[in-house]
């Protein structure tokens, strides 16, 4: 028997132990590990390096000319030809001087003097005119080459210049130069020969040269990025603190999908900022010690749309009587609780005055939805279906307007699937209603809905209107910004009166920043993707 | 080794069955990866180019031959999303798996098979029923959870190590734990009971009698022969193991297998999720593979031929 204890105990204590440690480290930890006691004393604070931000989903690529998924690293590697700045006006970026020719059908850019790519090689007026000529070469397939179709014939004048000639006007133009990240941010064309899908197929993965803050030190996809500072960087627009390289050595993007993971690694101090941090965790962010939550408007807005050629959403009293059935107000707070405003415009808020709000067609009024309804033929209401993906706060927000509608008569299934098989019932017109989420920053997103040569993909609501499309020609072909705007403003109030989409909400962008994250500032056109005069302090860990 | 020739040949028609169901539901599920490749905002003559590129506009027993005739020379084709070779994803994401997976059948077979001989041998005391006690816990207790209960204890509060990522050994220890927890209480319970098996075995109550050494008996008689079912149990378990790390890859984020299928499927990257699923498919297959070879070892009886 002896024998027998012997050989059982290291086993047993191993067991136990493992047991225990599980248990109770998982039950019951010290609750007061909280460090960052104040500094000793007035000495000056010291900085890390390195800022480390958590991002849900990584990239598919780094080369601008074939990502669909721009992220931070994108902006930070390329800088665009143009920028804006804190007011979101177009400001200077590579080019420091732009001007728009009399007829609008030229386009002037001057380059600074003296900037490199992160190669070391000039960038020249002849490196922003192959940039753009591989961009819009069909053979290129570049997911990006419609949006700057206008760009296809650059003329290099000298060194420093160079002039787009455009076929037709094109206001949006400049708008699209300060894109930035994956669309616009210039790539040194050289350097994509060489190791793009012609040469020894690298970029994007291994190579990424442009002319921006940072450079690529390394990329394992689907864990992190790692960016060093590029040292002789010295142009940054004159919006930003300063124009010389950044004060950051080093900047880390890790790849985190799981959202408990990423609020775990912010509460333990082993990231800086957490970029997407979705609204059902917002609060924990906000009672963690040593993190600031911050709620800024955001590109995204959520809407009802109709497949306008389905009965009976064809008839404008139907769509306007689901319009003010719904009490967006009541929606928002339920589904958000503070993290997000009701909308009553077909654009968020986001776009200043180029947004047209009528509180009055998206009132919420069920007595006169219910007559709207009687009038159109439908007293008793109808059945019908609401398609949405399956993401939570999409999902809640349509059993709220199934519950609404159900109030004024209306019977609605709803269609609960997965992005991909959501997209395809789109594009087979066999949809009815649907719940979409959009994130774009220009108004060109009304005609990329609602003109009838988008029809059936994207235009799913397969809206065909003479009207409609007369005024997404006019905008586009507008000579200035201005004159694009005013056209747009006229086409959302004639768009609200045909009740075309039924907007709800735009949920806040929601970012958990550590407390030591010093100048970390929203923009209103880049978010948080631009690094200048960001520090951070130094803590006792 | 004859039989051994046939198990191998015969995981030939197996692996191409699954790669014809797994081609056919793929294809067959709504979804398009075309959409996806052509961007946010793509032009109808963009769709038409990137169909014909990637062939999608061929019909479908065209694609599954291609697909086939590709896959016998060893190429796996090109991801869609990422524009590389599926082959090279494979081996990149393979060890990363393959270390977790390791680790977790590793910290299984440490804790479960002690765990169970223990409980076994002094049955019915306390520490039995302690053990039996943890082993429901670990069985029940869904290893998501526990890796998100482990980060907290010891990434978040103890700050003792990294919540996730990848790279070094303390990055392993936590999704390792995680994964083995689960398997280590199942393998404790089966060993147990075939432990308890053997041990009132009259072969070994002559072992006894003959004077042998307790430890001689428990060791090299009992526990020999009460392997057989925890050696299938752990070739079984092999296909939960990838399950679950597929799971846990995305909770402790390591860019493994499981996270490639993920987003494979969610992006309908066709050549991806076929490649994913054919390698899983034949690691189950090597695994069961693996058990059987380890029989003869164990028993003297079982012979293949």
């Amino acid at each position: 028997m002896k024998e027998m204890r012997r050989f059982i105990s290291p086993s047993l204590l191993m067991l136990l132990c493992v047991v225990m440690v599980v248990g109770l480290a998982a039950g019951c930890a010290p609750a007061e590990e909280e460090e960052a006691a104040p500094e000793a004393g007035p000495q000056e604070p010291a900085y890390e390096d390195t800022i480390i931000f958590a991002i849900a989903r990584d990239t598919d690529t780094l080369d601008n000319f074939y990502t669909t998924w721009a992220i931070p690293v994108h902006h930070l590697l390329y800088e665009p030809l143009l920028s804006r700045d804190w007011n979101n006006q177009v400001a200077p970026g590579l080019a420091q001087s732009w001007e728009v020719s009399e007829d609008g059908l030229a386009i002037t850019l001057k380059l600074r003097e003296g900037m490199k790519f992160h190669d070391g090689t000039p960038v020249t007026a002849e490196a922003v005119a192959e940039y753009f000529r591989i961009l819009t070469d069909p053979e290129v397939e570049s997911p990006s080459a419609g949006d700057f179709i206008w760009a296809k014939n650059p003329e290099v004048v000298d060194e420093l210049t160079v002039i787009f000639h455009l076929e037709e006007p094109r206001a949006y133009a400049t708008g699209t130069l300060t894109w930035g990240g994956g669309y616009g941010g210039l790539m040194s064309a050289e350097a994509w020969k060489r190791h793009g899908p012609q040469g020894d197929n690298t970029y994007g993965v291994k190579v990424a040269v442009g002319a921006g803050p940072f450079k690529l030190e390394e990329w394992i996809p689907g864990d992190k990025h790692v960016l060093v500072r590029f040292d002789e960087y010295n142009w940054a627009p004159p919006w930003a603190p300063e124009p010389g390289p950044v004060p950051l050595q080093r900047a880390v993007f890790r790849i985190i999908p799981d959202a408990a993971t990423r609020l775990a690694e912010l509460e333990a101090g082993t990231i800086h900022v957490l970029l997407d941090l979705p609204p059902e965790h917002a609060t924990r962010v906000e009672e963690m010690a040593g993190v600031r939550l911050e709620k800024n408007p955001s590109w995204q807005w959520i809407k009802v749309m109709f497949n306008t050629e389905a009965k009976p959403l064809d008839d404008v009293r139907v769509r306007k009587a689901i319009n003010l059935a719904l009490d967006r107000e009541h929606i928002t707070e339920t589904v958000y609780r503070g993290l997000a405003e009701p909308l009553y415009a077909y654009v968020p808020a986001r776009f200043g005055d180029e947004q047209v709000e009528d509180r009055e067609a998206h009132r919420y009024d069920p007595e006169a939805a219910k007559q709207l309804l009687a009038e159109a033929g439908y007293p008793d209401g109808f059945k019908t279906t609401l398609a949405v993906e399956n993401r939570t706060e999409l999902v809640r927000i349509a059993e709220m307007v199934q519950k609404y509608l159900k109030d004024i008569g209306i019977e609605v299934e709803i269609l609960q699937m997965d992005s991909a098989a959501w997209k395809d019932l789109l594009r087979s017109g066999e949809h009815e209603m649907y719940l979409k989420l959009t994130g774009w920053f220009s108004l060109d997103i009304l005609p990329w809905f609602l003109a009838s040569w988008q029809i059936p993909y994207p235009g799913h609501g397969r809206w065909n209107d003479p009207v409609t499309d007369d005024f997404f020609r006019r905008a586009e072909g507008a000579r200035t910004l201005q004159e694009r705007a005013e056209i747009y403003r006229e086409a959302q109030r004639y768009l609200i009166d045909k009740a075309v989409w039924c907007p709800i909400l735009s949920p806040y962008t929601l970012v958990g920043v550590r407390e030591e994250v010093e100048g970390l500032r929203f923009h209103p056109w880049y978010n948080y993707a631009r690094l200048y005069g960001v520090k951070v302090r130094k803590t006792n860990k | 080794m004859r039989y051994l020739g046939t198990r191998i040949l015969s995981m030939i028609p197996v692996g191409l069955a699954i790669t014809l169901v797994v081609f056919l539901i793929l294809r067959l599920a709504p979804g398009d990866p075309v959409l996806l490749l052509a961007g946010p905002r793509p032009t109808p003559e963009l769709i038409e180019r990137i169909e014909r590129k990637w062939g999608f506009d061929r019909p479908l027993h065209e694609q599954f031959f291609r697909y086939v005739s590709h896959l016998i020379r060893g190429d796996l084709g090109y991801s869609v999303m990422q524009r590389r070779p599926v082959t090279e994803l494979i081996a990149l994401s393979l060890p990363v798996t393959l270390e977790l997976g390791l680790a977790g059948i590793g910290l299984a077979i440490a804790i479960g098979i002690p765990a169970g001989v223990v409980s076994a041998v002094r049955s019915g005391s306390w520490v039995d029923q302690l053990a039996m006690f943890a082993s429901i816990a670990g069985i029940s207790i869904p290893g998501f959870w526990l890796g998100l209960m482990l980060i907290y204890a010891f990434a978040v509060r103890l700050k003792w190590l990294p919540s996730s990522g990848y790279g070094t050994l303390q990055h392993l220890v936590l999704p390792a734990v995680a994964l083995g927890t689960s398997s280590a209480a199942l393998l404790s319970r089966v060993m147990r009971s075939s432990m308890l098996d053997v041990i009132r075995r009259d072969y070994i109550r002559t072992a006894r009698a003959k004077g042998l050494a307790e430890r001689v008996v428990i060791y090299k008689h009992a526990l020999k022969n009460a392997m057989l079912p925890v050696v299938t149990i752990l070739g079984l378990n092999l296909g939960y193991m990838l399950a679950g790390s597929v799971v846990l890859e995305n909770v402790f984020a390591r860019p493994g297998m499981g996270r490639l299928l993920i987003n494979g499927i969610l992006q309908r990257d066709y050549p991806v999720v076929q490649g994913m699923l054919l390698m899983l498919a034949l690691s189950v297959m090597l695994a069961n593979l693996l058990a059987d070879i380890t029989y003869v070892f164990l028993d003297p009886k079982i012979r293949f031929d």
